[in-house]
């Protein structure tokens, strides 16, 4: 890949006004000078690729050669990259393709075949994508190629259109090498089309973007400053070029990259130059011509040998610039062309120091010369050639302002509906959280509420279970004390009467006693607990029946628990229940004349009670005679609680009272 | 034979009922009444073996310490007195917790002396009294779960797990049969029911003094006092 860099800007009228045009040629002749450009790097690649075998390892390392394609002679740089071609289609593999591609448009760009390099340009791009991150940084590599050979055709239009779409897209994914390269790209554009506050604008954007710290960086950085520098020097701010080369320098050396170092000093000799600081701008001029030479060879025609020449000419020192001149002239007679603009700037740099010596006949030789070399120019260049070429130029220039209008009228565009959107989303997510806020109060004051219901209820459930227990213990310790004391000394009265009459008094007493004892214990049990499971109201029936089986020795119980679910009964309906069962038990055992009660406790989706005997049955005017006090208080309870109790004649005999969860 | 009583009751009129009752039965001798545990362990304090009541009556519910923590405490002393418990109906909670700190029975406030009379001939002749249907289920929940091996642990001076004819026995109670229909429907003496329901109890009874603490401090017998009061 080609970094652009500036190639200072000739004082020559012609040079300054040809410039823009041939700069592009010029720049990739520059990248050629490097045809032995061997730096240890490239020479310890090119002996380990040679002295490889095995055909996958040795294309890796041809690869790893052409990373440095602007140091390696374009002649050599083509060999490698047939070499490459070859490997890879005996290889096969598509890893190495992208990479053998690049060096194939790389070459065809330093060999100026445009036409070749756009159209392997164009077949990449169309397999690869922006949008697919696997192949994102190919595309971009691809996009960038494609400028240089826009910008290699001098389609100035089309190169910055693209720049401005790879940096439009190079900025929806944040990616700040390509940014930092193609920016520096625009600025070097706007600096041959003078506009050079927007080319500052576009370097330093550029700049922005490098993270010195990371090497991959560092090639855009060293261009950037270069330019930076360039572009300093030619609106003579002089300490600000020599700030920029003076970090350009020791970044190229770092670098290895002679192409870059080169092009440095060129740079800081001429900001010497600038300075008048003559000497050092010759001696540093010398610097760049020998390590051009060193890569090179030696120089015939040469930017850095006419900059020389200036340096000469400037100091006064015209002796020495009229042989760098003359010397070169002579050797280009043999080979080179009348009509090459570069030849024009040597007759006129030369025509300058004879005019200075004062050697009139010589001068008027040179100005001969350059007529004919004009004229050979202009015959190779008509001046209606010339007029379309300035014409183009200006069409461009005015055409990359209305692209560069248009890019910042789409960033407009795009950043007032950004702003609008991004608006838009903050309202929204303002609104969502207070709404969100909003429903958390609510359910935070109803939660406070609940706690506060419940708080109330349990501080409700708490007194009335302390006003319960409060009372079962008074009727324990007071009543019940009395109670018990009442009954055990009817025992002791009983033991001792021997009237008939008081007997009989006495017996009644006692049982009334027995029974106040009886109700004060089931009332005292049904007030001292919280909560009665049936299994509970179960055993206490059955001590109930264990007393009665005392008084009624030919009848005989059973009590079948069926309890899968422990149902929970408040103490109120256990008692109530607890009631039922004890009177319907009373009531078969007086009235029934069986032999045989069974109670059945069963417990599942719904819980169900049954006390049944073998007894006469019931019938329903028997139900309705006998429906005294007890029956009805048995129905009252059962509806009380919500329950369902029904009497039923059982086959052949007996009966049974069922009591339900429903009243189904 | 004479039985030697004693009685700790804090209130006044089922004190004196209790002691109109026993003046009724003959061969009986209070030795001391109480009416608070406090009051109880002081009265024991210091008697000779000789001197101790076979059975103690005790109220659960009084000012202070309560019945089954003075049992507890008693128990552990005096492991030869037989503890009943006075209450007013036959499946209170208390009662099992009673019994697990070392009661061997219980006997309901309002009954008669015969029936006084019986409690003490069956505690201290078999070892234990008639067991409630109340009682009897959660001795069987309690005891089904202790495995042999748990009652092999060293220090366990009775074997906790329960033997078929037990859990026979405590399933019949449950279902609220007396032990005169078990011993029939097993076909064994009424004598012989009476004293696998004394197993039983025994088998109920936290065995060392550190079990009893740790079930104290599990049941919260004693409050919320520090155990390093006793």
């Amino acid at each position: 890949m080609i970094y652009w860099i500036i190639l200072e800007k000739n004082v020559s009228l012609i040079m300054k006004e040809t410039a823009n045009i041939i700069w592009m040629s010029f720049l990739f002749s520059m990248a050629s000078f490097f045809c032995i450009g061997q730096t240890n790097s490239i020479d310890s690649l090119k002996k380990k690729m040679w002295a490889e075998a095995e055909p996958g390892n040795k294309l890796q390392l041809l690869i790893d050669l052409c990373e440095h394609h602007q140091s390696i002679n374009k002649d050599s740089l083509y060999q490698y990259a047939r070499l490459a071609k070859k490997l890879e289609l005996k290889n096969n593999t598509q890893n190495e393709k992208g990479a053998v591609m690049l060096i194939l448009i790389n070459t065809y760009l330093r060999l100026g075949n445009i036409d070749s390099a756009t159209a392997l340009v164009e077949e990449g791009l169309s397999n690869n994508t922006l949008k697919d991150p696997a192949t994102r940084s190919m595309y971009f590599k691809l996009a960038a190629l494609k400028v240089d050979c826009l910008g290699d055709a001098s389609n100035y239009k089309d190169a910055l259109s693209e720049l401005y779409k790879i940096i439009y897209e190079a900025e929806q994914f944040r990616d700040s090498l390509v940014l930092s390269k193609n920016m520096s790209t625009i600025g070097v554009i706007n600096y041959n089309l003078d506009h050079i506050a927007e080319a500052f604008n576009w370097y330093f954007k550029g700049i922005s973007y490098i993270n010195s710290n990371d090497s991959r960086f560092y090639s855009s950085a060293i261009v950037l400053y270069i330019n930076l520098a360039e572009t300093y020097r030619w609106v003579q701010q002089t300490d600000s070029a020599s700030y920029y080369i003076n970090k350009a320098i020791p970044l190229s050396q770092q670098t290895g990259n002679l192409f870059f170092l080169a092009n440095s000093l060129r740079v800081k000799a001429n900001i010497y130059k600038e300075k008048k600081e003559y000497p050092l701008a010759e001696k540093t001029m010398l610097e760049c011509i020998e390590i051009r030479e060193k890569t090179e060879g030696k120089l015939t025609m040469s930017n850095e040998q006419l900059a020389i020449a200036g340096i000469y000419l400037r100091s006064g020192n015209t002796d020495k610039a009229i042989k760098v001149l003359s010397g070169a002239l002579l050797l280009n007679n043999v080979k080179g062309n009348e009509a090459d603009p570069m030849r024009i700037s040597y007759y006129q740099t030369l025509a300058k120091c004879y005019q200075l010596k004062g050697d009139s006949k010589n001068y008027q030789q040179t100005l001969e010369k350059i007529i004919t070399s004009k004229d050979a120019f202009y015959q190779a260049n008509s001046a209606h050639a010339i007029a379309e070429l300035q014409t183009k130029y200006e069409v461009q220039k005015k055409e990359s302002t209305i692209i560069k209008q248009q890019f910042d009228l789409t960033r407009q565009y795009y950043l007032f509906y950004g702003l609008l959107l991004l608006l838009l989303f903050i309202t929204t997510v303002a609104w969502l959280l207070f709404k969100e806020d909003k429903k958390r109060q609510q359910l935070k004051m109803r939660q406070i509420q609940e706690e506060e219901k419940r708080l109330s209820i349990k501080a409700v459930t708490e007194a009335e279970e302390a006003e319960r227990k409060r009372i079962a213990a008074d009727l324990h310790d007071s009543l019940g004390a009395y109670a018990a004391s009442i009954a055990s000394n009817i025992d002791h009265l009983h033991i001792s009467e021997t009237n008939k009459g008081n007997r009989i008094a006495l017996q009644q007493l006692r049982s009334n006693s027995q029974s106040i004892i009886s109700q004060l214990s089931n009332t005292i049990w049904a007030l001292k607990k919280e909560v009665f499971s049936l299994t509970a109201i179960s055993d206490r029936i059955k001590i109930v029946i264990q007393r009665l089986q005392n008084n009624y020795p030919e009848v005989t119980f059973d009590v079948c628990e069926n309890i899968e679910t422990d149902y929970l009964l408040s103490p109120t309906h256990a008692f109530d229940l607890f009631q039922i069962m004890q009177e319907s038990i009373n009531n078969a055992l007086r009235h029934s004349e069986g032999s045989h009660i069974n109670i059945l406790i069963e417990a599942g989706q719904q819980w169900k009670i049954i006390i049944e005997d073998n007894g006469k049955g019931i019938n329903s005017q028997r139900l309705k005679a006998e429906g005294g006090n007890g029956l009805t208080n048995m129905r009252n309870r059962a509806q009380h609680a919500g329950w369902g109790i029904l009497w039923q004649q059982n086959t052949p005999c007996g009966t049974s009272v069922i009591i339900s969860s429903t009243t189904n | 034979m004479k039985f030697t009583v004693a009685l700790t009751e804090d209130n006044v009129i089922n004190k004196n009922t209790f002691l109109q009752k026993i003046n009724q039965l003959a061969g009986y001798q209070v030795l001391f009444t109480a009416t608070s545990g406090n009051a109880c362990l002081q009265e024991l304090k210091g008697l000779p073996d000789s001197k101790l009541p076979q059975v103690i009556f005790m109220d659960l519910e009084m000012p202070g310490m309560s019945g089954i923590e003075t049992i507890a405490i008693a128990k552990s002393s005096y492991p030869q007195i037989h503890f009943i418990v006075l209450t007013i109906f036959d499946d209170d909670d208390k009662i099992f917790d009673a019994i697990r700190a070392g009661a061997s029975g219980y006997l309901l406030k309002h009954e008669s002396a015969e029936v006084l009379h019986e409690a003490v001939v069956n505690v201290v002749e078999y070892g234990g009294a008639p067991m409630s249907p109340a009682i009897a289920r959660k001795a069987l929940q309690l005891l089904s779960h202790s495995t042999k091996e748990e009652a092999a642990a060293p220090g366990d001076a009775f074997p906790s797990f329960i033997t078929g004819r037990e859990k026979e026995i405590l399933q019949y109670t449950v279902k609220g049969w007396d032990a005169k229909r078990i011993a029939a429907t097993l076909n064994i003496s009424t004598l012989t029911v009476r004293k696998h329901i004394a197993n039983i109890y025994q088998k109920l009874k936290v065995q060392s003094k550190a079990q009893i603490f740790q079930m104290a401090h599990k049941n919260k017998w004693f409050g919320d006092l520090d155990d390093s009061r006793y």
